[in-house]
């Protein structure tokens, strides 16, 4: 009997992955009512500031996510990018007063530019090549600013208050603005990846992650699409430097590109969910709490035991439980497991 | 500068050279052998100085003597970390490009965590062992001991290793293991047990210019993030998988460094090397000897 | 014209020659067969047309322009279309996103890729598995969908690696049927087949390889008589037999 079609074709009625965006939509505009409403139930300072951090963190992880959870490039130097951006952003106001809410875009695009430098090389290669590129590359960065009396040096830069306005992005009387322009960015990156999740790129990363062969063959240029995958990635956690800048009033090289923030980056996707729409957020929610109350109680990073803990909750989470925590909390679709491919070294993805 | 000064710091550079050689050959052999890449190869190196360290503090036995035991120690982390660790990471299918990098990257992270527990962030450093503080004159060249003889012993393990792969048996398995994972069950391999022995053979060499290094370099928490950084710079220099390139690299960055803290300010002496390696990035990814 | 010129095409793997002064020509609106035995060297000359390996010399042309080496992504682009001998389907993916990737090739809007999408699954037949995950289809069903994925980049000539192999009698012909729907399409197809009960109903002209050399090419019913032919597939001692009967 041959399969033609004795059905017709229901080209109106919504398929399983439309219905799945609506639900995500709904969901997203859910948490999105509750992430307003909630500074409101508190005035306690403290907790205020994990609360803006904890936004911040999702967002970044968010841009990670692009490129290392959709595109299936780790970087582990992303923090380059998010110092990048809030050192633009800071020089621009400091030296020629131009405000951060525009400073922000040259120093996202800057971040970009040097994504595509470091992908130009590496995107030919398979994904450790990156990953260490990314590592050595960052790490330069961090000596070239460490020794860079213009942008000064190891003691950074510290911020003036210049007027309270959001054009300036400074605030003096209350840390809510701060909360709501976080928040903002974290739901500006959540609708991105929505977005992209659908759109051509989206299709053609998860094409290329599952069988880049066929993909090709499909028309899709590996390189291209991963590419643009870095830029984005990197113009956010650009502009997201910007905004940490006005946040703290201050930036230095230790504080902003350092290995430390590139795994702080990463880690919320890994941990919540790499390559799912919630997974940083989810990952950042529980992630950034933890490390904020346990470094009051545990004392400063110099005890080693926080990178006891997210060294093990990698290892734990790499090993047991790649999808992340969105898997076990069932935000993700059901997903098959991909085959083992026939006679391929399960190295990292190219 | 003087030639007797430039003489100086070439022999520096090429002392320090084969200490990278050695590290940077441990991390070529486990990639060379299984595709992956060891991002706790700086940790292990780590765990080796403290471990150097801590013996000889506790029982004053001379790093020199203590190299038997290291490299046995370090050896069993490798073959321990290889069946807890990699064996999980290799048979996962979700996401396996991830998890090959996070898993050794997070042991990497919580290695260097419980060092900074154990031990403090405070530098540490050997004194007081049989070579200490003495230096040897060669052709008006002051050769520290200390180094001079982690040189001659990182060559000596560089030779153990070739001689390891190229004449035994053993060796022969690890070469075939590398070329064909999957025929070689057909003969009777068991490359589990080949992949267990790479890893282990790979920290030992590593631990072996670990407790060499630790008689006149500071020992730190951050110091495996140091020489990873060094080594996969050397690695990529050389071509991943290469023996012979992780010599050869080993030396020429060994060199690179030394030659440019001359011309730069010594903080930014590690820019040269991080150069080269951007160099090589855009111009021979495969490294000098690699295949990519 | 021809709508595909292969040119003197060689190919040599180290001391090795797959392909030797490969020629060949297919017109617009045909169905073209490329048989021959084990090692004839089909699936090189395949891969070279369809841009993922480059040929050591010779040239290929796609509607005058030569296309040798362009890579496979720019093959798709220019449309022509490939599937694979062993199924490379997005396992994680649905149907309808298999077919989409596909799609995208000639558009960057998701909507009207899906539109694409859903008239090739319609096409095909499998439109009510559009929301099944690749993984789950059954082994012919992957088939179709290889094919589904290939026609969704809108090619003008689509080449076919071993389609039918493996399939029972009933899925063949539901196949072969496939096959005939698309040239009624318009598209052109190139298959490399080893089921001569398949290609030789179904090819309008037939070309032979062996030991990587045009050995003879002509409407299938000469092929089948070809003394040649049967000698290459069958041996020596066939060939007066053949010779006899045709």
């Amino acid at each position: 009997m041959a399969l033609s079609s004795a059905f017709p074709a229901a080209h109106g009625a919504p398929d399983a992955g439309e219905r799945r965006r609506r639900r995500q939509l709904i969901a997203g505009a859910i948490v999105l009512a509750v992430l307003i409403a909630l500074p409101h139930g508190t005035s306690d300072v403290y907790f205020q500031n994990v609360l803006v951090l904890t936004l911040m963190y999702a967002a970044l992880s968010q841009a990670w996510n692009i490129l290392g959870g959709y595109c299936g490039q780790i970087s582990l130097g992303h923090a380059l990018y998010f110092g990048l951006g809030g050192y633009v952003s800071t020089i621009l106001f400091t030296q020629w007063g131009v405000p951060p809410m525009i400073g922000m875009l040259p120093g996202g695009i800057l971040a970009a530019l040097l994504a595509l430098l470091v992908g130009w090389p590496c995107f030919r290669l398979s994904g450790h090549y990156y990953a260490i590129a990314t590592l050595v590359i960052a790490e330069t960065g961090l000596l070239l600013f460490l020794n860079w009396d213009w942008v000064g040096g190891a003691l950074g830069i510290y911020v003036p208050f210049k007027t309270e306005s959001w054009i300036t992005f400074q605030f003096r009387t209350s840390k809510l603005p701060y909360y709501y322009a976080m928040l903002g960015f974290a739901a500006v990156l959540w609708l991105v990846s929505f977005w992209i999740e659908n759109a051509k790129w989206g299709f053609y990363w998860r094409a290329v992650k599952d069988n880049a062969v066929a993909a090709q063959s499909l028309g899709v240029r590996i390189f291209r699409t991963k590419m643009a995958a870095a830029a984005i990635s990197a113009f956010f956690t650009g502009v997201g430097g910007a905004f940490y800048a006005q946040f703290v009033a201050y930036i230095d090289p230790d504080s902003t590109m350092s290995t430390q923030l590139s795994i702080l980056i990463a880690l919320p996707a890994v941990l919540g969910g790499i390559g799912t729409l919630w997974g940083p957020l989810v990952g950042a929610a529980v992630l950034i709490p933890a490390t904020e109350i346990s470094r009051s109680y545990l004392g400063g990073s110099g005890s080693g035991i926080d990178l006891i803990f997210y060294g093990a909750l990698i290892m734990l989470v790499a090993t047991l439980k790649p999808e992340g925590l969105s898997g076990i909390l069932g935000f993700r679709r059901r997903r098959p497991e991909p085959l083992a491919r026939e006679g391929e070294a399960t190295s990292a993805t190219p | 500068m003087t030639a007797q000064a430039l003489a100086q710091v070439v022999a520096s550079g090429l002392l320090i050279g084969m200490v990278y050689a050695l590290i940077a050959a441990g991390l070529s052999l486990i990639f060379g052998l299984m595709d992956v890449v060891n991002f706790a190869h700086g940790e292990f190196l780590m765990t080796a100085m403290y471990a150097t360290f801590g013996i000889f503090v506790l029982t004053a036995i001379d790093p020199l003597f203590q190299l038997p035991l290291i490299a046995a120690f370090l050896f069993v982390i490798g073959v321990v970390v290889y069946r807890v660790l990699i064996t999980r990471a290799l048979s996962v299918k979700v996401n396996s490009g991830m998890v090959q990098i996070f898993t050794t990257f997070g042991l990497a992270i919580f290695i260097r965590g419980l060092a900074q527990f154990i031990w403090t962030p405070d530098y540490r450093s050997i004194r007081g062992t049989l070579l200490s503080d003495k230096t040897v004159s060669v052709l008006g060249v002051y050769l520290p001991l200390p180094q001079l003889a982690a040189s001659i012993v990182c060559v000596l393990a560089f030779l153990g290793l070739y001689l390891l792969i190229e004449k035994t048996d053993f060796g022969r398995a690890l070469e075939a293991t590398r070329e064909d994972s999957e025929a070689v069950a057909l003969i009777g391999v068991d490359r589990h047990r080949i992949f267990a022995m790479g890893w282990g053979i790979g920290a030992a060499t590593v631990g072996v210019a670990g407790a060499m290094l630790a008689t006149f370099y500071y020992i730190h928490p951050g110091v495996g993030a140091t020489f990873a950084l060094i080594a996969y710079v050397t690695v990529a220099l050389g071509g991943f998988g290469s023996l012979g390139g992780a010599l050869v690299a080993g030396i020429v960055i060994g060199l690179v460094e030394a030659l440019t803290a001359v011309i730069i300010p010594p903080s930014l002496k590690q820019l040269g090397i991080y150069g080269l390696y951007l160099l090589v990035l855009f111009i021979r990814p495969r490294g000098l000897f690699g295949t990519l | 014209m021809p709508l595909l010129e292969v040119d003197r095409v060689s190919q040599r793997f180290g001391g090795v020659a797959a392909n030797q002064d490969v020629s060949l020509a297919v017109e617009e609106g045909e169905i073209l067969g490329l048989i021959g035995p084990n090692g004839a060297g089909k699936t090189t000359l395949f891969n070279s047309i369809a841009g993922t390996l480059v040929p050591t010399s010779g040239r290929i042309r796609f509607q005058g322009q030569d296309i040798t080496g362009i890579g496979p992504a720019a093959c798709a682009e220019r449309g022509i279309a490939r599937t694979f001998q062993v199924v490379r389907n997005f396992e994680t993916m649905t149907v309808l996103e298999n077919v989409m990737v596909g799609a995208f090739n000639r558009t960057g809007l998701t909507a009207a890729a899906k539109r694409i999408a859903l008239d090739v699954l319609e096409f095909t037949g499998m439109a009510a598995r559009r929301d099944t995950f690749a993984a789950e289809l059954t082994p012919p069903e992957k088939r179709r969908l290889e094919v589904a994925r290939a026609l969704a980049t809108q090619p003008k000539l689509l080449l076919l690696d071993e389609v039918m192999t493996g399939l029972t009698p009933t899925e063949a012909q539901a196949g072969v049927q496939l096959v005939r729907d698309i040239r009624t399409r318009g598209i052109t197809i190139l298959m490399v087949e080893h089921v001569m009960e398949i290609v030789m109903p179904l090819a309008d002209r037939v070309v032979v390889l062996n030991l990587g050399r045009v050995l003879t090419e002509g409407k299938p019913q000469e092929i089948v008589r070809n003394p040649d032919v049967i000698t290459a597939y069958l041996g020596e001692k066939y060939r007066a037999g053949a010779a006899a009967a045709g």
